[in-house]
């Protein structure tokens, strides 16, 4: 001790909390003519670029049926191309189970963080529960449901024979104006069930539909939630 | 109630074939759209347990009914339904107008052919709508002039530009025409109606035939009186080529006798005049003679005043008699003139002194010597020196006999002499493609080469042997230059005449093959038969025909005028008909139809047609309209 006196030296610490963006690859949002995927990626990318300009760190996580390997990106603007070529390289596959992507992420990330979620949050599964459970470890939900218009008002009228995208099932019925309408209230009824759950674990939603440009949606309904700039 | 223009089993037939293709597109149409969508969750709350029926059901009668009764009414549109019964009235007639060169002939300020257009006129207003009138224009000739035609401007407007021709009306051929087109293109018959004067030629007049059936004639009353020019010949006199003899025949057309004066004139003077009194009916000839060896124009005139003045005058040309100049170097030239003495040849003698290659003469003759140079112009040796012959020479033969003539060529044309001898004679070696014209034992003695310049070689003098006495001396030179110049003997025959068949008599040795008929460069068609020549031509022209050393001119200008008046069987109708049976009265309704048609294709189209699908089609401005009314699934939560 040089001075031969005790000195007690206090630091004040902000934790970091991670910032992980859940990325659905799967093949639901590869239909319908406006590209649900694409604009996934595209949103996804300027989320990563906001966070390299303010030299915060995040990770991109795809998954379908299950978790896949992420892709941790940080040290400002100049590492964007590598988060560019990772969305790039994605491609849409396989069919969406948010219980089996909930259960591998939780074992997996046991940290408590932010979680922005960019799906169509079509599970042919209750997609509610498994994120219900993301909330229950700690995690701060946002759910930004994306939608092309056909997902919301078929324009298909007539006798119909549907396939789903990732299941391969399919359907045959007659569409008509009444089921248009029953349609559409379905779907809304849908992203009202997600919007509830978002409030009630004190999450955020917002519902994009892929008309929306990204610049827009990133100063606009994104930046009301706080997430981006907040 | 009936189908103009489709029978029943057509259009059945036709709507069965549309309703089953219609059908089969409806059904293709109604049959499931296959979507690939990302979930089936939603569509399952839509779905509706009654709706999922087969694809080859009919599911939207209503519409595949709608279009259905569209089509029949467009398809009964198409056949034009009409109200009412057939109109089995409405005929096809054939209107056949006189524009022979007659219907040229003046009634006061007025032509005939006005009165044929006004009388046409007449009868096409008779005629009911319905019917389809042809109109045929006919003289020697029948050219239709409109198709069966029910647009009546149309045939006004043929009617209206309908002209005299130059020929006599061929009123067999146009009856014979419209019977067969009638049958043939007419869908119902209706009548031949011939409107004119009715002239056609004697020989036709004589000949009774019958004429077709529903034939209506309508005459135009032609009180004309008329004296015209026929024929014009000439031909240079055979006693003198300088002097032409012609022939005018003239013809009274008229009922009563006339005394018309006939003047010639050649290059505007006068060259003749007589005065013809001629009888009606008849026709009176008139000779004339005129020397000249001027080319020119020749006018003959009738100086009277008639309705029909195109006949009273005629133009032919005349061509000049040509001079064939010939240059004789000889020193014996009283020998050789009696040779070169006619009319048409211009001698020169000179010495061979004078001598010239090429002197201003179309012929030369050499007579025994050695030319400077040889000669540039078509040349006749006699008795060339050694040496100097342009024809190599075998031998001179000391008392030869000329044993054989080449009369099967024109050199040697009419030369028969027999047993003729000579002192002397040069016989020659004759080239492939020469020609011998006298030969002996030994060879020819006179000899032809043709080419570019035409040679003769006579291996003696004939004026200073045996052969001076003979007829064939001068003969042997007026072949010899007929053969080197044949215009210059040519036989020329000017005919002055009128449209239509042209006969004549050909000569005898004339090759049909050889022969040129022509109209202003252009080859006009002809038939040889029995050594006549045919041809025909249906507008005045000048026609030259050249056959062998014969070329005859045909001037035919004048129009030809027929001399006999038909008259139609009792059983042909005369006049202007009163009236036609009248049509029956149709209603159209294919305008209705099609409106029906189009407004039922219309309705079906809004009802079940895709207009719905754009209506709720979500880029639609309806649904953008509805769109704007929830904006809180736009908002953000």
């Amino acid at each position: 001790m040089r001075l031969e006196k005790l000195f007690l030296k206090m630091f004040q610490v902000e934790p970091r909390v991670p910032v992980r963006i859940l990325l659905d690859t799967s093949l639901s949002m590869n239909t319908g003519e406006s590209g649900k995927f694409d604009y996934a990626r595209k949103l996804a990318a300027a989320l990563c670029y906001v966070a390299l300009v303010r030299l915060d760190t995040t990770s991109v996580h795809p998954f379908s049926e299950t978790l896949q390997d992420p892709f941790r990106c940080g040290g400002g603007r100049h590492r964007f191309a590598p988060v560019a070529d990772f969305l790039m390289g994605l491609e849409p596959l396989g069919r969406t189970s948010y219980a089996q992507m909930v259960r591998k992420f939780v074992s997996t990330y046991p940290q408590r963080g932010l979680l922005i979620i960019l799906s169509d949050f079509l599970d042919d599964g209750d997609c509610l529960k498994p994120l219900q459970h993301f909330a229950d470890f700690g995690n701060e939900l946002l759910l930004i449901q994306l939608w092309a218009e056909e997902d919301r008002t078929p324009p298909w009228s007539g006798e119909l024979d549907l396939e789903d995208a990732e299941t391969g099932g399919r359907m045959e019925l007659s569409f008509d104006e009444e089921a248009r309408t029953a349609y559409t209230r379905a779907f809304d009824e849908f992203s009202a069930s997600l919007q509830e759950l978002a409030n009630r674990c004190g999450g955020r939603y917002v519902s994009l539909p892929t008309t929306t440009p990204v610049e827009e949606a990133i100063f606009g309904p994104l930046a009301r939630t706080k997430a981006v700039v907040g | 109630m009936f189908l103009l223009n489709l029978s029943l089993p057509e259009f059945v037939a036709i709507f069965g074939s549309v309703s089953g293709l219609l059908v089969a597109l409806y059904l293709l149409d109604r049959s499931r759209k296959k979507q690939k969508v990302a979930t089936l969750r939603f569509w399952i709350s839509s779905q509706r347990p009654n709706e999922v029926k087969h694809r080859k059901r009919i599911q939207q009668p209503w519409s595949l009914l709608l279009q259905l009764l569209s089509i029949a009414l467009l398809l009964l549109a198409v056949a034009q339904l009409q109200f009412g019964t057939r109109d089995r009235t409405s005929r096809d007639h054939i209107l056949i107008l006189d524009t022979s060169a007659w219907m040229g002939a003046r009634i006061g300020n007025a032509t005939l052919m006005d009165a044929v257009r006004s009388s046409a006129r007449s009868w096409l207003r008779v005629v009911p709508a319905a019917d389809r009138v042809m109109v045929v224009r006919a003289d020697a000739l029948v050219s239709p002039a409109t198709a069966f035609e029910a647009n009546r401007e149309v045939i006004l407007d043929a009617i209206r530009q309908s002209r005299p021709g130059s020929s006599a009306l061929n009123l067999e051929q146009a009856l014979a025409f419209a019977d067969r087109v009638r049958k043939l293109h007419a869908r119902r018959s209706g009548e031949i109606v011939l409107v004119g004067s009715g002239r056609i030629s004697a020989d036709e007049a004589a000949l009774v035939r019958p004429v077709p059936d529903g034939l209506r004639f309508i005459p135009i009353s032609t009180p004309v009186e008329d004296c015209g020019l026929r024929k014009i010949g000439l031909r240079r006199s055979t006693a003198d080529p300088d002097l032409w003899d012609i022939f005018v025949s003239v013809r009274n057309y008229g009922s009563n006798s006339r005394t018309v004066p006939l003047a010639l004139q050649f290059g505007g003077a006068p060259v003749g005049s007589q005065k013809l009194m001629i009888a009606p009916g008849t026709e009176q000839n008139a000779a004339f003679e005129y020397k000249t060896r001027a080319a020119g124009w020749l006018e003959a005139r009738l100086l009277t005043s008639d309705s029909f003045p195109q006949d009273d005058r005629a133009l032919l040309e005349l061509p000049p008699q040509k001079l064939l100049k010939v240059v004789v170097y000889s020193n014996s030239q009283e020998l050789l003139k009696p040779l070169f003495a006619d009319s048409r040849v211009q001698a020169e003698f000179r010495s061979p002194a004078q001598y010239e290659p090429k002197p201003d003469a179309k012929i030369m003759i050499v007579d025994g010597f050695r030319p400077s140079s040889p000669p540039q112009i078509e040349t006749v040796w006699i008795e060339p020196p050694s040496g100097a012959s342009p024809i190599g020479v075998l031998s001179t033969r000391k008392d030869v006999e000329i044993r054989d003539w080449r009369t099967d060529h024109v050199l040697g044309a009419g030369l028969r002499v027999k047993g003729l001898r000579l002192a002397s004679a040069q016989v020659y070696a004759a080239a492939q493609g020469d020609i011998p014209v006298a030969e002996t034992e030994g060879g020819p003695v006179i000899l032809a080469r043709p080419g570019k310049l035409r040679t003769v070689v006579l291996g003696f003098h004939p004026m200073r042997s045996e052969m001076r006495y003979e007829l064939a001396t001068p003969l042997l030179f007026a072949n010899i230059i007929r053969w080197m110049s044949p215009e210059t003997f040519r036989r020329w025959e000017l005919n002055g005449g009128s449209v239509g068949t042209v006969s004549t008599t050909l000569d005898d040795d004339v090759q049909a093959q050889s022969m040129s008929v022509s109209s202003d460069g252009e080859r006009v068609p002809y038939t040889v038969q029995d050594r006549i020549l045919r041809f025909f031509v249906g507008n005045p022209s000048t026609v030259r025909v050249l056959a062998g050393d014969r070329e005859m001119v045909y001037s035919l200008t004048l129009p030809q005028v027929a001399e006999a008046v038909w008259s139609p069987p009792p059983d042909v109708r005369r006049g202007l008909p009163r009236g036609y049976p009248a049509q029956a009265v149709t209603t159209d309704l294919w305008k209705w139809l099609a409106i029906a048609g189009a407004l039922g294709l219309l309705l079906e189209w809004i009802l079940f047609g895709r207009r719905r699908a754009f209506l709720v089609s979500p880029r639609s401005p309806l649904m953008r309209l509805r769109w704007k009314a929830k904006p809180d699934l736009r908002r953000v939560s």
